[in-house]
């Protein structure tokens, strides 16, 4: 016990460095936690809202783009005599005055519901009064609450070109079976939903709860665009669309936790290496190399606790600032979602305390090794020490590159596994670490010589002493370049990305006005294609439909679209030739496939791709691979003509407008919306206003990086503070034989800080290569696994600067404190330390 | 080395394995370092034998090779050649945890720095070889108790080694070094760092408390003073050890 304390003591006699320990690994714990905390929240969320939607029902029978002919269930009943089916017809749409809020319309037989969802047959609604009614709906506490509507209140709903005006005959209570979790909706019968959604005759999907002995004879009945599928393998199709996105949020966690642990190494290794007379001397006394080893683990142990506890409490604030940040992403591009808290359970916190404390011990394993290989007392003079660190700094050579050989093997020759990308990059970062001490006497060696011929005694001092002194600052160097790295890899990805992402809607929207209907079921309405056609501004229209289809537990986008040569030129092929796909695409039924969809399937130009068609299931040759951001997914383009023929499905959801010379498109824009009814929820934009609208959905995204990002640096600086100030502290008892021989405090003052910026300035160009590798693996590697884009390679040389600057200015703040306490001290008080 | 030999005579030993535990046998022992490139030898094939009880003085100049001797006595440093033999038993057969072993067990350190952990209090760090020997908590607060006492420090228990004068803080250097009533104390130059008159009083503490416990001391000094307390003095020079009449002891 007695020995455990006096490692517990040792924390608190350098209270500072423990606190930045704290900070560092509290700070990394906090981003994971967060960062967990809102995948699962998201996800839970997501699941309980599927639930609750789905109820008991088992399977669903789903049919194509245009949803299932209603006479499907009426023979469903009435040939096959099923009672446990229940139809559903679901959609999107706003509501006037609630700008920007989505409600989901749930159209519900509240006679074929028992057995489903509860909220439809528990009594929460009348179903007498929603067949009676005209028009009557129900909504959720939620959904009442955020419109500040009751029972009684009428409700004005935007779809696609249509404007609904509805009543509001209820709200269903949070109690009443799970609402809760249902967030906005509205529910109402089918009839009122197929109004309000404009599908007339046809239903989204059909509830079944069956045994899997009946599916076979129920699959045999439908027509061949219909399918039954489980609920659950629906619902993971959804949740899995996420999987990348999340998997990356997660390893940029990590990464501020990496950083957390360099902090953590570096804070034990001073430890040891300040204490190694003191460890001698309890070697001495009979203390064997093991407990020293655990005596050592046991600090970290303790450090790791406080921080864990703090950095849980951290994550659980910080999740909710991040929660709507990523939610809002998760809108953006794959499947809505409303989460009004994060929360954390047993297995999350486990989780925290396991990662924190694990990083902890991880970290200073090395220095306990360290700490445990040191002889007995006085064997160990600091120049034994820096001989050693200068020929370990030689072997670590050898070392860094073999790993860092190793790393770029894992990114370059391992199969398509995200997992193995990150492996592989935090292998490179690693390696490249270890080659950092050497690398600083190189560079040291080199501003030693240059200084010999034009700079004072004093500068040439700060210089030697860097790498004097490599024990103490090659590991501070190392860190240092490695959290700048981060920065700059993950700075250049996203700026490469953004520059990507804007050459290529330079290229794919080619048209001068874009029309869409926010929700997909619904369409545009045909009389304004004619009157749009009609303009004389318009030269020529384009239409699209944009639907998803759930083939094999997986869902698709296909996008369907009628398009002019100049149209399709807006496509960047990686694959095939544009001229033979043109025709092909035109008059073959061919299609041509987005870049994520050839990556995730593995289908490229020659292929043939098979898809369910409501005349059964047809194959569509390939003729070309185009770059597409929009969706990770990936997506099927055929011609609109193609799509008719084979899904009959006549709704077009997005129109691009080609103008004549002359005319700009924000005239066209105004024109448009002036015309168009107030009713309808159609988003006309310039291309210009689009391009921008889709850079802002990107910002967007990459807002929780940028967070990340940031977080890491904090906590790069707050190590590198910590240890700069321990090195620089260390020193006094040299400094003050300097003050004693003469130097006064401005030349301390130069020294201490020309030292530091040495530091940093080393780090921050160590930092560039292993920084532009990074980028280079996060957009050929990491990207590419998570969501199939490959993306131009752009390192600005200003962020390449700012990192360099960055290295420097947090090594300059970091020796200010030392500076000034040292410079403060009475020569003989730091004489008299040791 | 035995009392009255000339080391220059004494034949090369075998150890004797049923020697009492304070018994310290140097057999032929060569030590050399590398230094800036170059080899120095530093002890040349010593041998000598310290007997139980014994409190040997061990005179020397500074790199002469006293404090080199103190280690490879302790077993945290190895001969090049020859044996140190503690109790009988062999140090250069024993593996590092067996050297650890018997360090805690049956050897005392007094440095000349003092070399107390900062961390603990007086009485923890009085308290520290007891802990490693396993002695009950009971055995061990009384040991602590009537050391503090005889040390005089009794009222400074809780106190941290920072608090003291360099006189305190090797008083309680000397009380960790017997509290565990270990068979060797080694003192290397463990008033070199003490003004005459607390240099004196500790010695006489040290001497003190080793005869009441029959412990074998061996002190490394270069201090004449200090070598005078001795029951006999050895001088070191140019790698050998050479028996001195404490009376006629030269100037350092």
């Amino acid at each position: 016990m007695i020995l455990y304390r006096a490692h517990l003591r040792s924390l608190s006699t350098r209270p500072w460095q423990s606190v930045a320990s704290v900070v560092g690994i509290a700070l990394g714990v906090a981003v994971v936690v967060a960062i967990d905390m809102v995948n699962s929240s998201a996800q839970r969320g997501f699941e309980i809202a599927n639930q609750a939607l789905a109820g008991a029902a088992t399977h669903r029978i789903v049919g194509g783009p245009a949803g299932l002919d209603e006479a499907i269930y009426r023979s469903l009943r009435v040939e096959h005599g099923l009672r446990r089916v229940a139809p559903v017809v679901e959609g999107r749409v706003r509501i006037a005055g609630a700008e920007g809020l989505w409600y989901r319309v749930i159209g519900i037989d509240p006679f074929a519901e028992s057995g489903f969802r509860s909220y439809g047959s528990n009594g929460a609604l009348d179903p007498v009064d929603l067949l009676r009614v005209p028009d009557s709906v129900y909504l959720t506490t939620d959904g009442a609450r955020q419109l500040g509507t009751r029972a009684g209140d009428a409700l004005d709903v935007l779809s696609g070109a249509r404007r609904l005006r509805l009543e509001v005959i209820g709200v269903l209570e949070s109690g009443a079976g799970g609402t809760g979790a249902l967030g906005r909706v509205i529910v109402c019968d089918i009839a009122t939903a197929q109004a309000i959604l404009g599908m007339r005759g046809r239903l989204s999907h059909i509830d079944l709860t069956s045994d899997s002995s009946e599916i076979g004879a129920i699959e045999a009945s439908l027509p061949p665009v219909a399918t039954v599928v489980t609920v659950q393998s629906s619902a993971t199709a959804r949740s899995r669309m996420s999987e990348a996105f999340e998997i990356n949020l997660t390893a940029l966690s990590l990464l501020a936790l990496v950083i957390g642990m360099f902090l953590i190494y570096n804070t034990m290794t001073f430890s040891v290496v300040r204490r190694r007379e003191q460890i001698g001397v309890l070697r001495t006394l009979g203390v064997t190399r093991a407990e020293v080893f655990r005596g050592v683990l046991f600090e970290a142990f303790v450090i790791g606790c406080v921080a864990t506890a703090t950095g849980i409490v951290g994550g659980a604030v910080l999740a909710q600032g991040l929660l709507k940040i990523v939610t809002r992403t998760l809108n953006d591009l794959y499947f809505e979602v409303e989460v009004a808290r994060a929360t954390v359970g047993p297995v999350g916190l486990a989780k925290a305390v396991a990662i924190g404390i694990a990083a902890t011990l991880a970290a200073a394993g090395l220095p306990a090794l360290e700490a445990m290989r040191a002889p007995p007392r006085g064997l160990l003079s600091r120049s034994i020490l820096e001989r050693r660190a200068r020929t370990v700094s030689r072997f670590a050579v050898a070392f860094g590159l073999v790993v860092v050989g190793a790393g770029t093997a894992v990114l370059t020759l391992s199969p398509d596994e995200l997992l193995l990308g990150f492996l592989g990059l935090f292998l490179l970062m690693f390696g490249y670490a270890a080659l950092v001490p050497f690398a600083t006497t190189l560079l040291m060696a080199g501003a030693g010589a240059l200084a010999r011929r034009t700079a004072g005694i004093v500068t040439r001092m700060a210089i030697g002493s860097v790498s004097a002194a490599l024990s103490r600052t090659g590991l501070a160097v190392a860190a240092l370049a490695v959290a700048l790295s981060a920065t700059v890899g993950v700075g250049v990805m996203i700026g490469s990305f953004r520059l990507s992402v804007e050459r290529w809607l330079h290229s794919y929207l080619r048209a001068d006005v874009y029309i869409s209907v926010a929700a997909e079921s619904s369409g545009v309405d045909s009389r304004l294609v004619e009157r749009v056609r009609a303009l004389p501004a318009v030269a020529s229209v384009g239409m699209g439909r944009r639907v998803r289809l759930e083939e094999q537990g997986r869902l698709l986008e296909l996008f369907a679209l009628d398009v002019d040569r100049r149209g399709f030129a807006g496509f960047q092929f990686t694959e095939g030739d544009p001229d033979r796909a043109w025709v092909a695409f035109r008059d073959e039924a061919a299609v041509i496939v987005s870049e994520p969809f050839a990556y995730r399937r593995g289908v490229g130009v020659g292929d043939e791709i098979t898809l369910r068609t409501v005349v059964g299931e047809r194959s569509f040759p390939v003729q070309g691979v185009y770059r597409d951001y929009g969706s990770d997914q990936g997506v099927i383009t055929m011609s609109r003509d193609t799509y008719l023929e084979h899904w009959q499905d006549p709704v077009i959801s997005a129109l691009s407008l080609y103008l004549v010379d002359g005319a700009t498109p924000e005239e066209v824009t105004d024109q448009l919306l002036a015309e168009s009814e107030a009713s309808a929820d159609l988003r006309i934009a310039s291309v210009g206003a689009l391009r921008e609208a889709s850079l802002t959905v990107f910002d967007r995204t990459f807002t929780v990086t940028t967070v990340l990002r940031v977080i890491a640096i904090v906590v790069a600086a707050v190590g590198i503070l910590a240890a700069l100030m321990a090195i620089q502290l260390e020193r006094s008892r040299e400094f003050s034989v300097l003050r004693v021989l003469g130097f006064g405090p401005a030349q301390l003052w130069k020294m201490i800080l020309g030292e530091t910026a040495m530091m940093g300035l080393t780090a921050g160009l160590l930092a560039l290569p292993l920084g532009v590798a990074t980028a280079f693996a996060l957009v050929h590697v990491i990207n590419r696994r998570s969501f199939g884009w490959a993306m131009d390679f752009i390192a600005e040389p200003g962020l390449l600067l700012e990192a360099v600057a960055l290295g420097l200015g947090a090594a300059l703040v970091a020796g200010v404190y030392p500076a000034y306490r040292l410079t403060r001290a009475a020569p003989a008080a730091g004489l008299r330390e040791e | 080395m035995t009392r009255g030999d000339e080391p220059e005579v004494a034949a090369r030993r075998s150890p004797s394995p049923d020697a009492p535990r304070g018994r310290v046998e140097l057999l032929g022992v060569w030590k050399s370092y590398l230094e800036g490139g170059r080899r120095r030898t530093v002890l040349r094939g010593i041998d000598a034998v310290f007997e139980p009880g014994e409190f040997v003085a061990v005179l020397g100049r500074s790199g002469s090779g006293k404090s080199t001797l103190l280690n490879l006595i302790a077993g945290i440093d190895m001969a090049d050649d020859g044996d140190v033999v503690i109790g009988g038993t062999t140090l250069s057969a024993l593996g590092e945890s067996a050297r650890t072993r018997l360090r805690r067990r049956h050897l005392g350190f007094v440095f000349q720095f003092f070399q107390l952990i900062p961390t603990l209090t007086v009485g923890e760090n009085i308290g520290l070889p007891l802990e490693l020997v396993g002695l009950a908590r009971d055995d061990a607060e009384r040991r602590i108790e009537a050391l503090l006492e005889r040390v005089g420090l009794a009222d400074r228990r809780g106190s941290f080694p920072d608090a003291l004068s360099g006189g305190e803080q090797q008083r309680v250097a000397v009380a960790r070094a017997i509290v565990h009533r270990p068979a060797v104390i080694l003192a290397d130059e463990p008033t070199g760092n003490l003004d005459s008159r607390a240099g004196a009083s500790v010695l006489s503490l040290l001497r003190e408390l080793t005869l009441e416990v029959g412990s074998t001391v061996v002190m490394a000094t270069h201090s004449r003073a200090a070598a005078r307390q001795a029951d006999r003095v050895a001088l070191i020079e140019d790698g050998q050890l050479r028996a001195m009449d404490a009376r006629a002891l030269p100037a350092l």
